[in-house]
């Protein structure tokens, strides 16, 4: 050949190199690639400590030692974490079938055990999941993880972590359903994804065409329900007396009756749009009586004490001064420092009312809409939150109502 | 006799490399189009700089290759010759370069001010901010009236208003958020101040031939002026491209560097850039779903 006998075996190891690194990843994804068993732990009742700081990059707060109050010697437990491990392990075989039955495998990903007409609503079919389930390797799966986990390599990394999907709850969403019910509408997870979350580590993804992000939504949806799914069944499983504990033989029942269930929630969701009320006509009106309603209680016109909704217990200075909390997840959130004009769900009028109307699913932020004596209050909040960021303005409602005090700055 | 081919296998390389040069252009490997102002200076220096340096390297390679090919295999029983080198030809080879180098130094320096001097940059037409962030690009546009003014006060006293210098600072409750958008129109001498809310990051617009870094604590003003346009208005009224000039971060920022792409929006008149501000200023206020 060219040179000695070395020489040529390293010209031909390099050529054989360049075939291996030019010749793409993607098409030879594994076929029996399985989603992997959920082995972190199961927050299953929300924490009401206080969090003494957020948790350091590179970690996450809840393996069982770091969560406050595992409480599991007792039975049936009486504690806010499950430890899957503690779990039959014939069930979990059993369930690990039946998962596989009913949502298949990353590369060939379904959602079994629904009506057509379900599936079609939600645009689960197969074509739609394996295409949003190679985008999602692509784009979603290194903070998401695999199975929706929100345990992906950059997961410990970024702070906020990202969202574990297996719970079946997601902050954002414009449906009125009762909390506990209550998921996002496929508009609210398409706006995620084209304008990403501000002040999180969640990017926009509006370069991705129309049908790209409709084929993601339905992967995260499959992913939801799949977690969801198993999640229940373990909680359901820890629950149960010792002497009731469900056998490997009801898995695959009482998988469809959980599948049921939560598709039912799916569905609902889009139908149950919060429409806002008409929006006031009195602007600095309303804002000064949006200040009034964000404190705990205030004196109307006529100097009678009302109760306000009392925002302002959580977003303590407005959010200058705010607490940690420990969110459902079991990972660790502060209520909005709304004097920053960062808005994660969205900042225009209409997300705001969202949020207040029927709070943020999972983050300790209340549905507000039974707490206002009218709906239109819920625009007073609004209106008032929309100056809050802006000393000028703040500065203009003093001037307009120079014989009120306000406490804002 | 086999280690001549040594000197074979290094003039074929370099060959084909020259020869890459040559087809590039033809085969769309070359530079992105041009729709800047100062994208032609920009150019120029390319080229100049590509020849100069072009010229040097096939000098250099070719007499290196002769050298592998004539020095090759020759036996190993002839002592070596040292040689106090030649002061005259170190003299002339170290003085040349250095006199092109101060004058592509003299010749770059118009160019460079064109792009980036303050005093240099022509009063705008339109102004907006960029905030670069972990992997997005934040702009923030104020609306029409306010711009407005500035523009007009701008022209006027030749000189950055306190109005638009405070707005940089501090956000306005009316100002329209965008993501990964850079909306400006055909001729219009483009400014914005560009920030970043964490780490360094890199604004590149190759198109414009502009790149200026975001310095983490630092507001930069950055200006350019687009030659062409590239939005049109489909049937529904939604702005469509005929034409992608990307945003892209050139500095690396994190694992999503590679994924921080926004798009460049050259509108075709005022007219057509003025009915999408306001388009965007409704959707950012909806009080309906």
């Amino acid at each position: 050949m060219i040179a000695s006998p070395s020489a040529n075996k390293g010209i031909i190891a390099l050529a054989l190199a360049a075939v291996v690194l030019f010749s793409g990843c993607e098409e030879n994804y594994n076929e029996n690639q399985v989603y992997p068993e959920r082995s972190d732990p199961l927050v299953v009742e929300q924490f009401e400590s206080s969090p003494v700081r957020i948790d350091p990059p590179g970690l996450f707060p809840n393996t069982l030692a770091e969560l406050p109050n595992p409480k599991e010697a007792e039975s049936p437990p009486t504690g806010k974490v499950v430890d899957p491990s503690k779990v039959d392990r014939g069930y979990r075989d059993a369930m690990g079938k039946a998962l596989e039955k009913y949502f298949g495998r990353p590369l060939h990903p379904l959602v079994g055990g629904i009506e057509d007409s379900e599936r079609d609503a939600l645009k689960l079919d197969k074509e739609t999941l394996a295409e949003g389930s190679r985008l999602y390797r692509l784009h979603c799966l290194h903070c998401h993880g695999l199975s929706g986990n929100g345990r992906g390599p950059t997961a410990p990394w970024v702070n906020p972590h990202p969202r574990d999907y297996r719970q079946g709850i997601f902050k954002f969403s414009s449906s009125s359903q009762p909390s506990g019910s209550r998921k996002p509408r496929r508009d609210d997870l398409l706006r995620t994804l084209k304008q990403g979350i501000e002040g999180t580590s969640m990017p926009s993804f509006a370069l991705q065409s129309e049908k790209e992000l409709d084929q993601l939504v339905s992967y995260v949806i499959h992913l939801s329900i799949r977690g969801q799914v198993e999640y229940e069944m373990l909680k359901e499983w820890n629950k149960a007396s010792s002497k009731e504990k469900p056998k490997p033989g009801d898995v695959d029942d009482g998988m469809k009756e959980w599948i049921t269930l939560i598709i039912g929630m799916w569905k609902g969701a889009d139908a149950a749009l919060i429409t806002p009320e008409a929006f006031p006509e009195d602007l600095w009106g309303s804002i000064k009586h949006g200040y009034e309603v964000f404190q705990a209680n205030y004196k109307d016109d006529k100097g009678t004490m009302q109760a306000g909704v009392g925002c302002i217990s959580c977003h303590i200075d407005y959010g200058r001064a705010n607490n940690l909390k420990y969110d459902a997840w079991g990972t660790i959130v502060r209520p909005l420092d709304l004097t920053q004009g960062v808005y994660r769900g969205g900042r225009r009028p209409v997300d705001l009312y969202w949020r207040i109307h029927s709070g943020i699913n999972g983050a300790q932020m209340p549905a507000s809409n039974n707490a206002v004596k009218t709906q239109k209050e819920i625009w007073d909040l609004v209106n008032f939150l929309q100056i809050l960021p802006y000393p000028k303005m703040r500065a203009e409602l003093r001037e307009k109502y120079k014989d009120y005090t306000f406490e804002m700055d | 006799m086999h280690q001549k081919w040594w000197s074979v296998l290094f003039g074929v390389v370099m060959a084909a490399a020259a020869l890459l040069f040559v087809v590039a252009p033809f085969a769309g490997w070359w530079l992105p189009k041009n729709v800047s102002s100062y994208g032609p200076g920009v150019d120029n220096l390319f080229y100049l700089i590509l020849a100069i340096t072009g010229f040097f390297f096939i000098l250099t390679e070719a007499v290196l290759v002769y050298c592998l090919y004539k020095f090759a295999d020759r036996p190993a029983d002839t002592k070596a010759q040292y040689i106090h080198g030649n002061h005259k030809l170190e003299m002339f080879w170290t003085a040349i370069p250095a006199a092109i180098l101060l004058l592509i130094a003299l010749l770059q320096i118009k160019t460079w001010e064109d792009i980036k001097y303050r005093s240099k940059m022509p009063d705008p037409d339109v102004v907006f901010e960029v905030s670069a962030r972990q992997f997005e690009w934040r702009v923030r546009y104020p609306v029409p009236h306010t711009m407005a003014g500035w523009t007009a006060d701008w022209k006027r006293d030749n000189a950055e208003p306190a109005g638009a210098k405070s707005w940089a600072k501090q956000p306005h409750s009316d100002d329209i958020h965008v993501v990964n958008e850079i909306h400006t129109w055909k001729g219009a001498n483009t400014r914005f101040y560009l920030t970043t809310r964490d780490v360094l990051h890199s604004f590149y617009l190759p198109n414009l031939r502009l790149k200026q870094d975001a310095v983490p604590g630092k507001r930069i003003p950055v200006w350019f002026r687009a030659t062409e346009s590239n939005v049109e208005r489909d049937a529904n009224g939604q702005w469509k491209l005929t034409d992608e000039w990307d945003l892209v971060c050139a500095e690396l920022c994190g694992w999503g560097h590679y994924k921080m792409i926004g798009r460049l929006y050259v509108h075709k008149d005022k007219a057509d850039y003025d009915a999408w501000l306001e388009q965007a200023q409704k959707d950012q206020d909806r009080k309906q779903p």
